[in-house]
């Protein structure tokens, strides 16, 4: 062990108070062998302090000019970072995650950020909505519920994959269940044709209105009580369960436009779905409508005083009426288009 | 366009260091003394690639190793095993056939 000229602060601690560097070989030495196992790490350990050592006798040859401490400095700086040496000798990637794994994990993360982020910002700011709080208050806080899963998401999902990058190979269900191995099935469908962008913008647009209107007509409804405050034109009491489960079934439609948009067209999975999702919104304003439960009773008695012949069975009756017109058209055009959709296509699907 | 050329020579060389040093190794040779002749002979190696290098062809079976004491210093001696002399031996034929393979694309 002592026989290294470059370990002398080592075996004799005492005698080398000349420069702070003394120990500069023994300290790279340890740093790139300590993780080794133990097995390996004495014989490595030797045989690094030995060619260190010949390369600082080689050095001696090369440049006169520098005295031993500089040479020891210059000996390392040239065999570069000893955790970079480490891993070579343990053959561990200098890496989080290897270019194996990473596109999987890029994909499954732009998948989950995609759902989660928007759902957990709808679902917060919702409930924040029904407990009465200011429209700031409820914006800021969905914005930081939002950021918070962000940031959830992303730690849990690269610790997950470092963990799968570390683990030792052969865990196959587990790399198939994460896609890790690629097939022609995950190729993405050719951009659909631009009008369909066009239309699934629209319809995205419109989604986001109509939910921004919802949560407007809470707070800053045009219509005034008698003591000026605003008064909501719905029911108040419907945030207890029916209006958040509209803006529940809106996101829900936002995901059913970019689904059909990837997809690149009508289907008749997404026509089935479709068909759900219209007739779950038009049963709810029907029976709202029809209980009489849908407008606020403050609100209509404001208005009535301005105007005595205003009646709301008259509303209710319409919004029925238009919410069941609405559905039909929807799911006849979604049906329509699907089965007439394979015809259409038929020449770029071969 | 010499950083060209260099990046792509590099490149080149990367995969024969391997069989460059199993050709030097069929002397015993300690891990300095490789390095520097694998750099006379134009193959440059960095010294931490080539270290954990000599380890993994060890592991592999195609070199044995040898601690001297004699000397100054102790050192690690390396020499190829016959499992090494063969896969030098098919090295150098793909090598070759590489090379006829070139020309007759040319």
């Amino acid at each position: 062990m002592a026989t290294s000229p470059s370990s002398h602060s080592a075996s004799s601690p005492g005698s080398a108070p000349a420069t702070e560097d003394a120990g500069l070989t023994e300290r790279y030495v340890h740093a790139a062998t300590r993780r080794l196992p133990d097995d390996q790490r004495d014989d490595v350990a030797e045989e690094l302090r030995g060619s260190i050592a010949d390369r600082l006798e080689a050095m001696a040859h090369e440049r006169p000019d520098l005295d031993p401490a500089e040479r020891e400095r210059a000996a390392l700086t040239e065999l570069g970072d000893p955790d970079r040496l480490a891993a070579g000798f343990t053959g561990r990637g200098l890496y989080l995650i290897g270019p194996e794994l990473y596109p999987a994990f890029q994909r499954t993360l732009i998948r989950i950020v995609a759902v989660a982020v928007p759902a957990v910002i709808l679902v917060v700011g919702a409930i924040d909505a029904i407990d009465g709080d200011a429209i700031g208050a409820v914006v800021g806080g969905a914005i930081w519920a939002g950021f918070t899963a962000l940031v959830q998401i992303c730690f849990w999902l690269t610790l997950t994959f470092v963990l799968i990058e570390r683990a030792a190979p052969g865990h196959d269900a587990l790399r198939d269940s994460l896609e890790v191995r690629w097939t022609p099935d995950q190729l993405p469908q050719l951009p659909a044709h631009p009008g369909r962008l066009r239309d699934a913008a629209a319809s995205l647009a419109f989604l986001a209105f109509m939910a921004a209107l919802l949560v407007w007509q809470q707070f800053r409804s045009p219509i005034d009580g008698t003591d000026g405050e605003a008064l909501p034109i719905l029911d108040p009491d419907l945030w207890s369960l029916w209006l958040p489960l509209l803006l529940a079934l809106m996101a829900a439609e936002a995901v059913f436009e970019v689904v059909k948009y990837r997809t690149g067209g009508w289907t008749v999975p997404l026509a089935a779905a479709n068909t759900a999702l219209s007739l779950a919104f038009a049963g709810i304003l029907i029976h709202l409508s029809r209980a009489d439960e849908l407008l606020n009773p403050a609100m209509v008695a404001a208005v009535q005083q301005d105007w005595s012949g205003f009646d709301p069975g008259v509303t209710n009756t319409i919004v029925a009426i238009s919410a069941a017109v609405i559905c039909v058209w929807d799911i006849g055009e979604g049906w329509v288009r699907a089965l007439a959709g394979p015809a259409l296509t038929g020449t770029t699907r071969g | 366009m010499d950083e060209l050329l260099a990046g792509h020579l590099q490149e080149l060389r990367r995969g024969t260091a391997v069989m460059a040093a199993l050709a030097i190794l069929r002397e015993p040779t300690y891990g300095y003394a490789l390095l520097e002749r694998l750099a006379e002979a134009g193959f440059a190696v960095d010294a931490n690639t080539l270290y954990p290098l000599l380890r993994r062809l060890e592991k592999q079976g195609l070199l044995v190793s040898e601690w001297n004491t004699e000397e100054s210093r102790p050192r690690k001696f390396y020499r190829v095993s016959p499992d090494g002399e063969a896969l030098l031996e098919a090295l150098l034929q793909e090598w070759q056939a590489l090379h006829t393979s070139i020309e007759r694309l040319r």
